[in-house]
């Protein structure tokens, strides 16, 4: 376990010798917080002294007569010690309710700090004890009254606070009072009192006409019990979807604004970014009236305006883009300032802005640069926001900064300069080149981490721009392979030494180490890749290749330490015994090329920027999951991350994971090769009888094979390679539907779940199902997100698709 | 606990906060409180564990999310101030309320520490009764806080005074009336009153291995220290208003007048508080010059670094200057000789520190000497860090001064002052 833990408080007990031994802590086990405890306050401390060393039992008692005493009673400091201590004891646990009718007595003082002190004893206390809180209601209803203004308040305050059902009839009367007191202290707190008790007793609360009392607190001179009465009616009305705001409520907050403190002004911007603007004069007049805000030093204010200005101008591309230009200085400021953690979330929006807004924010390159100072999630983000806003002015720059954090010692922000890098490459086809001569040189750098990063970027480059590099990169990626100890990197080494056999002069003698060392590789993933990768060279160079094959097909056919190397090399076994040129169409097929980045619709990112500005989805980078690289995984290799978005490296390894598994368990090995790939692609060249593909016979409805598997790297081949047979979306009637669910919707019409990941209400997962009359694969993906499931189809025989799309939507509309 | 009869989750959608926490570096929880229901230790079980994993407490993620809620933390010398959030609420709404509640507790105890806490548990209880209500911030200007809670210099102070005949309790006096202006209470009165200016100017660099500067920028602020009784109106004027750029200001100052005249006019908070923000466009030239000269061979090293003054006026004075260079791991030990000030490497965290306490005016401070390494030098050893700390009394590096200040709606007199310091922020220079 880790070495953190939380402390339990151990009280110590001074004895007469003065030696301090250790109580232990079951004896006083500390006061926990129970479910129903609305206000509750505990101090542990891991080292009791002073006051907070136990006294035990005949402590207590002595604590009752002095609470008694006519001369503390006198000495209100004396009186304020005492109590003092009474709290102390009680916040480590220790049990002081024997001191109960004494501690009641006390709240007649006019000693403000005793009566809070008293009052929070009496909160916990209650909390406890249902019948003890009875007792202290007239005391508390007594204070509401009181002359002060502030003993009325804390009064209420502490009155609602009990939460005990057996007191709900007495605090509706206290409350209204509150709400028409004099002092708008205690209105205020009033306000909170009717939320409170709304939570109580709904029903209490709707009878006692409390709902036309907030809502005339809308218009209290007090500008804070105004926002009260906002956020108030905000909870009262959820369940219609919080308050209305008219246009008449939206003129009232804006005027009043200015009268209230940061906070409030915040909340009272959650409230205006709720209202639509009629016409385009009064999205004028609201940006001219809250324009100002926009110099807050208070970045909670600054972006609550942004999230108004932004909302408001949505559908005006003129103004939407001046708003994002005003914005620009204020984000830019805010995220360079000392507080890292305020510096964190801004440059979190700023690189949510820049998905749209590249170039408002490409001048601004250098306020992105890392200091030395900068915690690490600082300096991650700044990257991200570096990748995002290079243009052809700053390349150059960005590029030569990332570069220098290649050697940093935290190995996380050097993988994520590379990739940053690589990204940059495949976005600017002339600064590819100098890109790559740069990642070549990290290979030299000997890093182990280092060289792995890049040889997976190098590798995309390679796919990116075919033809580009041919000549330098595949040799330095070949030479790497001693290097590297990463499985993804090796397997993309050899995917470059098999796909370049020709390019690399010595590329047979870079592959025979790792034939030789065959027994010590552990990588399921490697040995596949190398089993490709041979094939190939082979391909290439038959004489230097053949004996080295031999000696690999047959040490992977005999290897039992997975199912799918096995079947493998003995598809290629067989395949080679067929034709060399069957075996060479069908090994090519594997190889796929990047071709493009998946770009989404500007529309769509706005509509996403909408959602998320201002919210916790951006700190979480929900919409770096629609971007840049959604379609780079899927076309790679299994095992390749190239991706930057860690939840979907994970979602695929834990797909390769799954395919081995399957493999493993539904075996049905000399049939259906897990690494059959294809078949239709490669129609009529591949010798049918072993892959057992036949020509699909259209069905009107469709049923799958319950025993069908399919290995992820075919799936991901698969996927990459097949067109969308349809696309459509269906809607689930729980928000918060678990990926269980639509897993188990699915399992019912045999349809294979492959991978998946997310949380419930939002995940994402890939699925597969096989004809069980013609063998035809049909793959989908379900993305679930704010209870709406989009489904990708995607099938062998295209002819299908219908009847696919008829079962699955059937299946998934269940939930 | 009785739910709300509404269907759906009513609370899902309300910004507010659920509990605070107040935990060391190692995980001892100094306060906690609950605004809503139960004890959810699931959050705070989480960000423990997220401390656990990392090496330097600053480095934990201020933002985490564990199952339906959002921890947020913020981290102030040792100490994390956290809030569990459930629903949608903006982050940073939550990073400033915590960042507020620190402000707070630094003003009333000077050192947010478990002594601290423990000490002065009653005034703490206190504040965090009034700076949330049901999980939303409440009062959260310290000023106005200590009008009702007194602070417990204050406490002890007025007990000594009197002896304990009178009331001693600021919060007594505390008539319910809270001023129309949401920062500042009523019936404030001091003797002499007084208020004082403090520009402090930050400079953050980021240099090259070549002594070329990548990026430079100069943030500033203007604290202000105001004891003034009543409800004075205060205008300050600038000598130069087109010094600064980029201005953010405290809510009390009157934008439409700042806009229009380039003056702050205000109605200010009682006790300290910043009062602008500002940064420097233009280009400044960098006050202070560090120059490492590094280099490598074998298992040894040579290192040489030189700074001084550049640029700045005859008077003024480089003080308090730290400059801390960080090691790899590869390196052993460090034989420095500085001529003036103190050089100190820590073996365990492979920093070498030179202090230099003031810059005299003939004098060019050198630190020279040898490396030693474990390893033979390779090309992807990590570059030895170097950054600086310093800072020049009583000088403005954007030139900002007020011109004057005058008090309107009281007539009593008014003690006051400005002063400026220019110090290094994120200085940092690569080798």
């Amino acid at each position: 376990t880790p070495a953190v833990h939380r402390a339990l408080p151990c009280p110590r007990r001074r004895t007469r010798t003065g030696i301090s031994i250790r109580v232990p802590g079951s004896l006083y086990p500390p006061l926990q917080p129970r479910v129903g405890s609305v206000q509750c306050i505990r101090f542990t401390m891991s080292q009791p002294v002073g006051l907070f060393v136990d006294h035990r039992k005949g402590e207590i008692a002595e604590l009752k007569k002095q609470l008694r005493s006519p001369e503390v009673d006198r000495d209100f400091r004396a009186k304020r010690e005492v109590i003092k201590r009474v709290v102390a004891y009680m916040t480590i646990g220790i049990d002081v309710s024997p001191l109960f009718s004494e501690m009641i007595m006390a709240t007649h003082t006019r000693d403000l700090v005793q009566k809070k002190l008293v009052y929070l004893y009496i909160s916990n206390l209650a909390d406890q004890n249902a019948e003890l809180s009875v007792l202290v209601v007239n005391t508390l209803l007594k204070d509401c009254s009181d002359s002060d203004p502030m003993v009325r308040g804390l009064a209420l305050r502490a009155l609602c606070s009990l939460r005990s059902e057996n007191l709900i009839e007495y605090l509706p009367s206290p409350i209204k009072n509150g709400l028409g007191d004099p002092s708008p202290y205690v209105r205020r707190i009033a306000v909170m009192a009717a939320v409170k008790l709304f939570h109580l007793s709904p029903e209490v609360f709707r009878n006692n006409g409390f709902l036309q009392a907030l809502e005339e607190r809308i218009r209290d001179r007090d500008a804070q019990v105004m926002v009260n009465a906002v956020i108030a009616l905000d909870e009262a009305l959820a369940f219609k979807g919080g308050m209305e705001v008219t246009r008449s409520t939206m003129q009232l907050l804006v005027n009043r604004i200015r009268d209230v403190s940061e906070f409030a002004q915040c909340s009272v911007l959650a409230m205006v970014h709720r209202y639509d603007p009629e016409n385009e004069d009064e999205v004028v007049d609201m940006l001219n009236a809250l324009d100002d805000l926009l110099k807050s030093g208070n970045s909670a204010v600054v972006l609550a305006t942004c999230k108004v200005f932004l909302k408001i101008t949505q559908h005006l591309p003129s103004f939407y883009n001046d708003v994002v230009a005003r914005i620009r200085q204020p984000l830019v400021t805010m995220s360079a300032t000392s507080n890292p953690e305020r510096s964190y979330a801004v440059l979190k929006h700023v690189r949510l802005l820049a998905q749209t807004h590249a170039p408002v924010f490409a001048p601004d390159y250098k306020m992105f640069f890392c200091k030395f100072s900068d915690p690490i999630y600082v300096k991650i983000s700044k990257i991200d926001i570096l990748t995002l806003i290079a243009d052809d002015q700053n390349l150059e720059d960005i590029v030569g900064e990332l570069t220098e954090y290649v050697t940093d010692v935290n190995a996380d922000l050097s993988r994520r300069s590379i990739r940053a890098m690589g990204v940059i490459a495949t976005r600017f086809a002339d600064a590819a080149g100098f890109i790559a001569e740069s990642l070549i040189e990290f290979l030299d750098l000997e890093i182990d981490y280092v060289a792995a990063e890049a040889v997976v970027v190098l590798t995309m480059l390679l796919r990116k721009f075919p033809g580009e590099f041919d000549t330098v990169v595949p040799a330095a990626l070949g030479k790497s392979i001693d290097v590297v100890s990463d499985p993804q990197a090796k397997v993309a080494v050899l995917w470059a030494i098999g796909r370049y056999a020709r390019e690399i002069d010595e590329s047979p003698y870079l592959l025979e180490p790792l034939i030789d060392e065959y027994e010590e590789e552990q990588s399921h993933e490697v040995k596949r890749a190398l089993l490709t990768a041979t094939m190939q060279v082979f391909f290439a160079r038959p004489p230097e290749t053949q004996a080295m094959l031999g000696r690999l097909l047959e040490a992977a056919v005999n290897d039992m330490s997975h199912m799918q190397i096995h079947d493998v090399a003995l598809l290629y076994y067989r395949l080679l015994q067929r034709s060399v040129e069957d075996a060479e169409a069908v090994v090519a097929k594997t190889d796929c090329s990047v071709t493009e980045f998946a770009e989404e619709r500007d529309d769509e990112i706005t509509d996403q920027l909408m959602e998320e500005f201002d919210t916790f989805s951006v700190i979480f980078e929900k919409a770096a999951e629609k971007f840049v690289t959604k379609k780079v995984a899927p076309e790679l290799p299994d095992g390749f991350g190239v991706s930057d978005d860690h939840g979907r490296d994970r979602a695929y390894s834990a797909a390769s994971d799954v395919g081995a598994e399957s493999g493993v368990h539904e075996g049905d090995r000399e049939l259906n090769p897990p690494h059959a790939v294809s078949s239709n692609t490669y129609g009529t060249k591949a010798p049918s009888s072993l892959l057992d593909f036949g020509e699909a016979a259209s069905a009107p409805a469709i049923t799958f094979d319950p025993a069908a598997s399919v290995a992820a790297g075919d799936f991901q081949a698969k996927w990459s390679m097949l067109p969308d047979a349809a696309q459509f979306s269906t809607t689930v009637t729980n928000p918060s539907t678990p990926v269980s669910a639509v897993e188990g919707a699915l399992a019912s019409i045999n349809i294979k779940i492959l991978a998946s990941g997310g949380n419930p209400g939002d995940f994402k997962l890939f699925a597969f199902g096989r004809d069980s009359s013609s063998g035809a694969l049909s793959l989908a993906q379900v993305v679930l997100k704010s209870g709406t499931g989009a489904v990708t189809l995607k099938c062998e025989d295209i002819s299908q698709a219908n009847d696919v799309k008829q079962v699955v939507s059937a299946a998934l509309s269940s939930l | 606990r009785s739910q709300p009869a509404a269907p759906g989750e009513p609370l899902a959608r309300c910004a507010m906060i659920q509990s605070l926490f107040l935990t060391t570096t190692t995980g001892d929880v100094l306060v906690e409180k609950h605004f809503r229901g139960g004890a959810e230790r699931g959050g705070l079980d989480a960000f423990l564990a997220a401390v656990a994993k990392v090496d330097h407490p600053e480095d934990v993620e201020p933002i985490l999310s564990h199952t339906n809620v959002h921890v947020v933390n913020l981290f102030h010398k040792g100490v994390f101030f956290l809030a569990i959030v459930s629903g949608e609420v903006a982050p940073l709404f939550v990073i400033e309320f915590l960042g507020r509640l620190r402000d707070v507790f630094v003003d009333y105890f000077s050192v947010v520490s478990e002594d601290s806490m423990r000490d002065n548990f009653v005034t703490v209880y206190q504040l965090l009764d009034e700076v949330m209500d049901n999980g939303y911030p409440l009062t959260t200007e310290s000023g106005v806080l200590k009008g009702m809670i007194a602070a417990p210099s204050l406490l002890g102070r007025a007990v000594g005074l009197v002896g304990g005949t009178v009331k001693t309790n600021v919060s007594d006096t505390f008539d319910g009336n809270v001023a129309a202006l949401p920062w500042r209470r009523r019936n404030v009165k001091w003797a002499p009153n007084e208020v004082y200016f403090d520009f402090v100017e930050q400079v953050d660099c980021l240099v090259d291995n070549n002594g070329m500067i990548i990026t430079a920028g100069v943030h500033g602020k203007l604290e202000c220290t105001s004891r003034l009784s009543g409800m004075p109106d205060v205008t300050v004027t600038f000598q130069d208003p087109s010094l600064f750029d980029n201005v953010s200001l405290h809510p009390c100052v009157r934008m439409n007048r700042f806009m229009k005249e380039r003056l702050l006019s205000f109605v200010p908070p009682d006790g300290v508080f910043t009062l602008m923000e500002y940064s420097v466009n233009r280009q400044v030239a960098i006050p202070v010059y560090v120059k490492p000269q590094i280099s490598f061979h074998g298992h040894s090293g040579n290192m040489n670094i030189f700074m001084g003054a550049k640029g700045i006026p005859a008077d003024k004075r480089i003080e308090g200057i730290v400059i801390t260079v960080r090691f790899s791991q590869n390196v052993t030990t460090v034989h420095m000789n500085a001529n003036v000030g103190d050089a100190v490497f820590n073996q365990n965290s492979k920093v070498l520190t030179w202090t230099i306490d003031r810059l005299g005016k003939t004098l060019s401070p050198n630190l020279g000497g040898t490396i030693a390494l474990a390893r033979p030098i390779s090309n992807h050893e990590q570059k030895p860090e170097v950054s600086a700390s310093w800072k020049i009394p009583a000088y403005s590096i954007s030139g900002m001064r007020v011109a004057n200040v005058s008090i309107f709606n009281e007539t009593y007199k008014v003690h006051k002052g400005m002063r400026s310091v220019t110090r290094a922020g994120k200085f940092s220079i690569r080798t």
